[in-house]
């Protein structure tokens, strides 16, 4: 048990940081989430079968991370939150990509989290991390048809979302100049 | 507005179509299409090695960790086991010891001694009724040597014990 605990930690541990991450947007907090849903999973382990692990895990990842960002939001401290998001504790890409792409990557990654679920963990789960439509439809408690409709909505939001970024920036420098 | 199931239906097939490998000609599918490969070379980021560990040692290694308690606390309970059973072991033989080192009074000797003369006279009593009513089936015939098969032979072998048994009593 211990090594298919070990196994699952290597094979999802990567994913549900990221998920956690562009939800909760703070490292730390995402490594607390996806740690807290981890030892539960090694309770439950015995009584899950084989694959049915990676949708367990995200179904407690997303809600433990919606419970968080809802106590924080009460908190108020989302907007300290925002700002910790656009510095990202490690390197997001490998050193031989441009400073433009890293740009890009933080600027995607900014706008997928601002994004409403379920559209958000769509983008993140399908879009990035090309997981399955069953799993994510089974994680996220939809149709798989649910699924592909709502996954594109949500591309589509986001561009329209980076497009009028894009807009704004490129008027902010005309103004300038 | 919520969208009708006939725009459901045209996003789906939308969603669909951006699956190809070429990219639609519709301009803004065309777009979505290059947003979905983009979104899908960003890169997953590796477990952080202390983080990683940190996981494990909060549930795997704290359960390799749990083991020896459990032998420790088997190994506790077995001797505690032999320690009750010493110490009972110990307790009998104290009890034992003691009844060896009661000391016998002027009034029980005197008391036992009369109750081994009861014992005595009933003793003898019981014999010689014994003896009485066993008598008569156990007196034996009189029966002489000469009257038995092989006589001859036995009185050879008879003799010479009997001329060695009056020897012996010369002597002494």
């Amino acid at each position: 048990m211990e090594q298919r605990f070990e196994r699952l930690v290597d094979q999802h541990g990567g994913r549900l940081l990221q998920l956690a991450r562009l939800i909760l947007r703070s490292q730390a907090e995402a490594e607390d989430a996806v740690q807290d849903c981890l030892v539960k999973l090694w309770d439950h382990l015995a009584r899950l079968n084989d694959g049915q692990e990676l949708a367990w895990l995200v179904t407690c990842t997303r809600n433990a991370c919606l419970d968080r960002l809802r106590t924080q939001q009460r908190r108020g401290e989302l907007m300290a939150q925002r700002a910790e998001c656009l510095i990202p504790s490690e390197p997001a890409l490998s050193p031989d990509h441009s400073l433009a792409a890293e740009l890009r990557a933080l600027q995607l990654h900014s706008a997928i989290a601002a994004l409403p679920e379920p559209g958000r963990s769509l983008l993140i789960l399908r879009d990035i991390q090309d997981m399955d439509v069953a799993e994510v439809a089974q994680a996220l408690s939809l149709s798989a048809n649910q699924v592909k409709v709502y996954n594109f909505r949500a591309r589509r939001a986001l561009r329209m979302a980076l497009e009028a970024d894009t807009q704004f920036e490129e008027a902010a420098h005309e103004s300038i100049a | 507005m919520n969208p009708s199931p006939d725009d459901r239906l045209v996003e789906l097939s939308a969603e669909h179509s951006l699956g190809a490998r070429q990219p639609p000609k519709h301009p803004e599918l065309h777009a979505d299409w290059h947003l979905k490969q983009e979104l899908g070379q960003l890169p997953t980021p590796d477990l952080p090695p202390a983080w990683r560990a940190r996981v494990l040692a909060q549930t795997t290694h704290k359960h390799r960790r749990r083991l020896p308690l459990h032998w420790l606390g088997l190994a506790a309970a077995l001797l505690l086991a032999l320690g009750l059973v010493w110490f009972q072991q110990l307790d009998r033989n104290s009890a034992e010891n003691g009844q060896i080192l009661i000391a016998i009074t002027e009034t029980d000797l005197q008391q036992l001694q009369l109750a081994l003369a009861a014992l005595d006279d009933s003793a003898r009593r019981t014999s010689r009724i014994a003896g009485r009513e066993l008598s008569a089936p156990f007196s034996s015939p009189l029966i002489q040597l000469d009257e038995l098969p092989l006589a001859p032979t036995l009185r050879r072998w008879t003799e010479p014990l009997k001329s060695t048994a009056s020897d012996r009593q010369n002597h002494s």
